[in-house]
């Protein structure tokens, strides 16, 4: 070694951190220079001076760290927490189902939420005439529901994106049908008088406006890996105007109270399979109206957005062309969540979906005359068409 | 499903990996078991939010995060003490129970020390606080972004600085 050791190699020469060969030629070096032995004497000196003060500040045995496995339990604890508001609160914006959402929510009460909110946005354009059940694999989209950064972007676009033009208020209780369909503008029929006397709630309806924005959205899908789905330029700045009339539901049976301000009952699935086994919903509301721009291409964004859960590009075309856009409610159903049929009913054809194997739940949705019907329970499939076979 | 169970998994081997030693960095700096877990969370929380795009960075980014929310605490934390004692919230505290004198004098010589860190440049506090944790000078070269060369001497600058300022 030429010269004395600098004063940063005595430093870490100290904490035998200089590499191999130097840490050796320091020692041969300092072996025969008492200077430098001096001025390592000094910086080690500093070094013990500061660890003592230093060491002051490390946990005692009462301040140890918990066992990691017990923190990371509640890690997830909380994670999970964060996840479900976030869609909750992406749902609760776009109140469409201000009604219906007891139906709809019973029947994808399980990881659904997202799956829900992501396709009924690029599904939910409509004026109901007709109700189809669209099977999906949501294997895709719940891996990126874990993605919470992405999660969160999509909840502040669809936040930036919506402006809500008629607030909906609290839901009513009212005594009788005829209170209801007065406060509700159309005919509110009810079960058979043998269910029972329903508890009814009307609730307001609402309206809003969805401001397409092309760039913010076809970032999302290129964060989300999936830069080969390219939106249309024409779409941006589109403004779709959606007005959900005032709809009411009839519960029959011991069932949940409404939850405030929000659908008719919470998705509690724990609650639902447990207090309130024997509680039907009977929902209907006048079709929501939904106006977009005479140029905007809705099978063509229904194509992406069938993409983007994962479909194939052949059946995804295929789906979104077979599809009337304008008159049909297209209801994206899990593959693993439970069956579906169609089923007579009321005089039309309705959509029968049931979950669980023995007994589970049902809902049973048919459009007619214009409204919008969905009747959900507990029970089976055979109960749920006889139930709706009393309808008066 | 398979990608975001391979992500979990990573996570969790992150966590497993570093939380004991983020919350000893964490701890130091802010000598409270409570807010020092607090800021551990967070700092998983980020990692969680927003994984570093290079993984082999993994312990650097997580301890220069953990560094940050606790360096800033700790001047959040002091600022605060400054103003209460100003205020005369001191009095309060001469009133409360006498505790074993051991206890009394470690609880001083931390006050004192963090009071130290608290007015030091953030570099040479953060480096204090990962050395004196048992970090080997790569480590901290990947926590602070420094190259590992230059360790030795920044190393010897902050402990300059801490003992100019410190008075026991």
């Amino acid at each position: 070694m030429h010269g004395h050791i600098s004063h940063a190699d005595l430093r870490a020469y100290f904490d035998q951190e200089l590499p191999a060969a130097r840490q050796a030629a320091a020692e041969q070096h300092l072996a025969g220079c008492p200077d430098c032995r001096v001025r390592l004497q000094a910086v080690s000196e500093r070094a013990r001076s500061v660890a003592a003060r230093m060491a002051a500040l490390e946990p005692q045995l009462a301040e140890a760290p918990r066992p990691t496995a017990a923190v990371m339990a509640q890690f997830k604890q909380k994670h999970g927490k964060d996840k479900v508001p976030m869609f909750k609160k992406m749902l609760s914006k776009r109140p469409l189902w201000a009604g219906l959402s007891a139906v709809l929510v019973l029947a994808m009460a399980f990881s659904l939420a997202p799956v829900q909110a992501w396709a009924s946005n690029f599904l939910g354009l409509f004026r109901v005439k007709q109700v189809q059940v669209l099977p999906i694999d949501t294997t895709q989209l719940s891996s990126l529901s874990n993605d919470s950064s992405l999660v969160k972007q999509i909840s502040q676009l669809f936040s930036d994106s919506v402006t809500v033009t008629r607030q909906p208020g609290q839901p009513v209780v009212v005594a009788s049908a005829a209170e209801a369909s007065k406060a509700a503008g159309f005919d509110v029929r009810l079960l058979s008088a043998g269910q029972g006397t329903p508890r009814l709630t009307v609730e307001d309806g609402t309206a809003f406006e969805v401001v397409l924005n092309r760039q913010r959205a076809q970032a999302l899908l290129n964060e989300a890996g999936r830069s080969d789905l390219q939106l249309p330029a024409s779409i941006d700045g589109a403004t779709i105007s959606v007005d959900v009339p005032t709809g009411v539901t009839a519960a029959y049976g011991y069932c949940p109270e409404p939850a405030a301000g929000g659908s008719a009952v919470k998705p509690d699935r724990n609650v639902t399979f447990g207090r309130f086994n024997n509680c039907v919903l009977f929902a209907q509301m006048p079709s929501p109206s939904v106006n977009t721009p005479p140029d905007l291409n809705i099978a063509q964004l229904a194509e992406i957005g069938l993409q983007f859960t994962g479909m194939s590009a052949d059946k995804a075309h295929q789906f979104s062309q077979s599809v009337d856009w304008t008159s049909t409610l297209v209801i994206p159903f899990p593959t693993n969540a439970g069956t579906y049929q169609q089923v007579s009913v009321d005089g039309v054809t309705g959509t029968l979906i049931s979950r669980g194997v023995t007994g589970g739940q049902y809902s049973l949705i048919w459009v007619k005359n214009g409204i919008l019907y969905g009747l959900t329970g507990d029970g089976s499939s055979t109960q749920a068409v006889a139930l709706a076979q009393s309808i008066q | 499903m398979a990608q975001s169970i391979e992500r979990e998994a990573e996570f969790e081997a992150a966590f497993a990996e570093h939380y004991a030693r983020v919350y000893g960095v964490l701890f130091r700096l802010l000598g409270d078991r409570a807010q020092a877990e607090d800021l551990c969370v967070e700092t998983f929380w980020r990692l969680w939010e927003r994984a570093p795009r290079r993984q082999e960075n993994l312990g650097g980014w997580l301890y220069r995060v953990a560094m940050r929310l606790g360096y800033n605490a700790l001047r959040a934390a002091h600022r605060r003490e400054r103003y209460e004692l100003q205020a005369g919230h001191a009095a309060l505290e001469l009133n409360t129970p006498p505790e074993p004198s051991r206890l009394v004098e470690q609880q001083q010589e931390r006050a004192q020390v963090r009071a130290v860190l608290a007015g030091m440049k953030e570099r040479d506090a953060q480096l204090l606080i990962l050395r004196h944790s048992g970090f080997t000078y790569r480590e901290i070269a990947e926590a602070l972004g420094v190259a590992p060369g230059s360790v030795g001497t920044l190393l010897a600058r902050a402990e300059e600085a801490f003992e100019q300022r410190y008075t026991p």
